[in-house]
Order: C-alpha cells, then structure tokens, then sequence
C-alpha cells in the first residue's frame, strides 16, 4: 500500500511541477520586465486587485452574518439554504455568469437596477458582481465551521455580563472566530483573483476596460500575443504561491 | 428575592418541575443533585439562556421570564468561559459600563479575589482555580444582583478545591449577593449553603436548610444524597410506651413516629465506638459488634466497618482514636447508635 500511495502522490506532485515549470520555464527576465512596464498589464494587475478586493468585502459583508445564522439558528429549510449556497461553487462559472447576464439584462428588477443603481452588464461592476457571485460561498463555508466550533456559551456568558446580543457577537465571537475568517476571506480573494468564467459572460472581455488578469491571458492568447500571456500567467503563478504561504501564516498566528 | 414559579421545561431525559421556590436576596443556595438531574439547564433557565415551556422567573417582583440576559442583572460564572482573546484585566473589566471606572473597579475586585498579578495573563495561561477566580472577579465586577454557579469547583485539586470554597464563602458574605451555586458534591453543598434543594429528575426532593436537610432526610435517596451511610430496612412499633425500630437490630427512638414500615437511617459519625472495657453508657441503643474493616477515610478520620449479630453498619470516628482503641479487623467493640433518623419510603 505504501509503495502504491507514495506512487500516486509523485505522480500528482510531477504534474503539478510540470505545469509551473512550463509556465516559469519560458519566462525570461527580459519578458517579464517587458510585461510589468506594459500598460495593459498594469492596468490589469491593477483591475485585479481592486476589484478582487472589492468583491471579497461584500462577500465578508454578506457571508459573515449568513454563515453566524447557519450556524447558530436553527430553522425550517435550512438544509435546502445550505445546498443553495453550493451552487455557485459547484456549477460552471460560465453558466453563473450566463445567468447573471440574463438577470441583469433581460428581468424587470436587473432592468431596475441598470437603469437607477448602477450598470452591471459588460463593465467593471460586472466584474465585482461576477467575482462576489462565485466567492461568498466560500467566506460562507469557512465562517461557519468557525462559528460552529466557538461554543455559543460564550456569547451568553458575555450577554449575561451586561452585552446587548449584537455588541456579543462583535466583542466576543467574531473576535475569537477572526482567524478562521481572515483564512475564509484569503481564499474568497484569491477565487476572485482567478475568477474567468462568469467574469466573461457578465463584464466581457473589453482590452483596457474589463480586463482583469485572467481575461488578459485570454486575450492575448486568442491574438497570438503568448509571449505577454506566459508573463501575466506567471505573476498569476506568483501570487497564487503567496495566497498559499498567507493562508499558512494565518493558520500559524495565534 | 428570586421566585421560580411554575417552572416546566422538558427536556431529552427528563421534566424539570419546580412549583414554586424562594430564594432570598443575599442568599448562597445550592442545587444538589446527581448530573442529568436538570441542574445545570435550571441555571440556565434562571439566566435567561433558555427559555422555559412554562412558568415564571421573577426577580425582586418583577417577571424577567422573557427579558433579555443582559437585562436581568444576573451573571452567569464559568471558569471555562472566560474570553480567550482577551487579558484577564479585560476580561474582568468586560462588563463595566463606566469606562472611566474601569481600571480602578478591576484592580478592586482583582485585589478582592487576590489575582492582581494574573492581570496581564491571557486565560489559557492561568490553571484552573485561577480561571474561577478570574470568572468570579468578572462577574462581581458589575455588581449583578444575583451570581449563579456551575460547578465551580470541580475538577480542582484538594487544595486549591479548599483554598476557593473558602473564598467562596469569604466573598459571599462580604459582598452580600445571592449565590445560586449547584453541584453534585454534599460536602461542598453543606460548606457553603444557607439552603440547599436537592434535585432529581428535574424535580425538588427536599429544599431546607443544612441542618434540616442533614438531620430529617424525607427519603431514602435525600439520606443517601446526605451521607446517610446506614439504611435498614423495618418498622417502628410501641414498647412499653417507647417508639422502637425493630429491623435486625432494635433501636429506641426519641420523639413521636408513625407505626409501621420504615427505612431507619444512620450516619456514621451517629455511631459511637466505645472500647469493650470502658462501658459506662447506659445500655440504650448499646450493641456489641465486630469489626470488618478499618480504613483511613480524611487524613483525621477513618470508616470503621462493622457487624452487629449480621447488621452490617458503617461508622466513623477519629483516626487518633481508632488508634488509640487499637481498632482493627477481626476487633471486638461496643458501640452506640447516637442518633437515628426514620424515613419514610416514597
């Protein structure tokens, strides 16, 4: 058994190394520097982490407080609630996105919300939208295990001590559940990083206007352009390396 | 005052069923009872962490049944829930509403309760009787009406079990707030209480004081709750205008008794040794026994296991005695039934 377990996992390892050798491999210093002082990269890398960070702070701003009522309440339909919330990370993210763009674009209420909040379909908001759809299950998913975890005597200990319910959760719970949340909020950020699928469907792909990250490699591999493509799927590379390391560090605070 | 009335909450095992019960401002009260007897779930219930299916929590006359826990100005003390991301000096001073008397109301309770140089420890660094201290500290803090406690004292080392039941005590009576405190341990119930009720089932066998409860067990598993080590099993009947137990052995009673069945209860220090040579008791309730077995039971005490013509009893006395009585197995002795208590079956 050992020898076949420790076969498989060199196996898996080779193809993982074999990916980021090929990526990394073609790179030289030379193609990179070029592709950090080109003007669409910067503005990509830049469209990137604004709107992935952007995205990932309504995703804590929503996913918190559903996860708190998952975990601590208990209510009909919950279970039904709780499959709901695995949709967006189990279907296609092209189908999300497809689904996102008729809503916003073919329904009374996304017709409302164009015309008097904000318009969604092919800009930039699109691409937060997109990015929040498929992120918040993940904030969901690793804020409630946390809240499970945290004995819920705690909070009424700190109410039976003088703390209103809300002011309970804020000085007790969510500090002792801070962790795991940051380590929620960590993936939902790097989800929202290589978000492709429903980013295309909802915001386009417009060079210069919603071009994160992932769309510029496809951008540039659909005219030829695998030279800059290689360079941004490595400093993809590199930051997928970092969210690993950050989510370690974390998981080590105390 | 603290009014249960009513109470029904029914739970997995059992019916918690209180009728009505008084507890008394600046009272320590205990509920004694095994675990799985509801004791914890009732303190709940009284802290407004759960909520009962029926009948009413009233607090000096006003009816918190449905308030808020944190209207109710009673604390909930648990060593194991003290806040683990905050100090001990936060944790104390968590519940001070005046921020500006803050620091100073946290140094006064921490000096009260001897644990000022735990103040910039986290929890998870204090041992346990630190961490009730540092609970007891936090509640006293805010000057709640009531302090309610859950086993505060378990699982603590003999030591620091002793060191904190005599805090305990300390603090209750300088600072005058009613405790409600349960346990499943007798001897920390009599070390502390005003009044105890002992509970089984979720229901209220007996509610009186120490002395009471100690002294007219209304039934057999009170008595045995109690320390009632000897039971036996007979009935009282009238002989020459005496109330006498007749049941292996008999026993004279004082005081009126109703005839009949009866469970005949005997502590063990009610039994006294007295050295075969040395009688000068009258011979009332004098038997002659064998001795069984000798053991240390405290580090002054010791249980002396004897047979009265096939009566087994338990005794105890004074370790210094037994020795100085030569007490061991296989020893012939007389004793004396001091003192006897007839229970009623339930």
């Amino acid at each position: 058994m050992r020898a076949i377990a420790f076969l498989a996992l060199t196996f898996f390892i080779l193809i993982v190394l074999s990916v980021v050798l090929s990526i990394t491999g073609k790179i030289t210093p030379q193609t990179l520097q070029n592709a950090l002082s080109s003007e669409e990269v910067q503005f990509a890398v830049s469209l990137s982490l604004k709107s992935a960070f952007v995205a990932t702070l309504f995703a804590l701003l929503v996913g918190v407080p559903s996860a708190y009522a998952l975990a601590r309440y208990h209510f009909r339909g919950k279970e039904v609630l709780d499959s709901l919330i695995d949709l967006p990370v189990v279907l296609p993210p092209l189908i999300s996105g497809f689904g996102l763009l008729i809503f916003f674009g073919e329904t009374e209420i996304g017709r409302f919300i164009t015309e008097h909040i904000v318009r969604v379909v092919f800009t930039p908001c699109g691409i937060i939208v997109a990015q929040f759809f498929v992120a918040t299950p993940f904030v969901i998913r690793t804020a409630r295990a946390v809240f499970e975890s945290i004995d819920s005597k705690y909070e009424l200990v700190a109410q039976s001590l003088g703390s209103s319910r809300f002011e309970s959760f804020l000085r007790v719970t969510l500090p002792m559940a801070k962790k795991g949340i940051l380590a929620g909020a960590i993936l939902a950020w790097a989800r929202c990083m290589g978000e492709f699928g429903a980013t295309l469907m909802l915001a386009g792909a417009t060079k210069m206007r919603t071009e994160t990250l992932p769309i510029a490699v496809f951008l540039n591999i659909s005219v030829g352009n695998i030279e800059l493509a290689l360079a941004i799927a490595f400093i993809m590379l590199v930051i997928a390396i970092l969210t690993i390391i950050s989510i370690k560090f974390v998981a080590s605070l105390r | 005052m603290l009014t249960i009335e009513n109470l029904r909450k029914k739970l997995e095992q059992l019916t918690l069923e209180i009728d009505r019960l008084d507890i008394e401002d600046g009272e320590y009260f205990v509920f004694l009872g095994l675990s799985g007897a509801g004791k914890t779930t009732l303190l709940e219930i009284i802290a407004g962490f759960r909520k009962p299916d029926f009948g009413r929590i009233i607090l000096d006359g006003m009816d918190i049944t449905d308030k808020p826990i944190n209207e109710r100005k009673i604390v909930m003390c648990h060593g194991r829930y003290l806040f683990p991301h905050l100090s001990v000096e936060e944790n104390i001073g968590y519940g001070i509403k005046d921020k500006r008397k803050q620091k100073e109301r946290v140094k006064e309770v921490a000096k009260m309760l001897g644990i000022e140089h735990l103040l910039k420890r986290k929890p998870e660094t204090l041992s346990m009787g630190e961490q009730q201290r540092v609970a007891l500290a936090r509640a006293l803090a805010i000057e709640p009406k009531v302090i309610l406690l859950d086993e505060p004292l378990n699982s603590l080392d003999r030591l620091t079990h002793e060191n904190l039941l005599l805090e305990l005590k300390r603090i209750h009576e300088s600072t005058g707030t009613t405790f409600i405190h349960v346990t499943h341990d007798f001897i920390e119930a009599i070390s502390l209480a005003n009044r105890i009720a002992v509970l089984k089932d979720g229901k209220i066998e007996q509610c009186g004081s120490v002395e009471d409860i100690l002294r007219n067990p209304r039934n057999v598993f009170v008595a045995k709750f109690v320390g009632v080590k000897n039971l036996l099993m007979g009935k009282i009947v009238e002989e020459n205008g005496y109330y006498v137990f007749e049941g292996g052995i008999r026993i004279i009673l004082n005081g009126n008794y109703e005839f009949g069945n009866v469970v005949l209860g005997i502590r063990p220090e009610d039994i006294l040794i007295i050295s075969s040579s040395n009688c000068r008791f009258r011979d009332e309730n004098v038997f002659v026994a064998r001795v069984l077995d000798v053991y240390p039971l405290t580090l002054s005490t010791v249980r002396v296991l004897l047979d009265v013509s096939g009566t087994k009893l338990v005794a105890e006395t004074i370790k210094s005695k037994a020795v100085r009585m030569g007490l061991r197995r296989g020893s012939e002795v007389q004793i004396c039934v001091m003192s006897a208590i007839p229970i009623r079956q339930a």
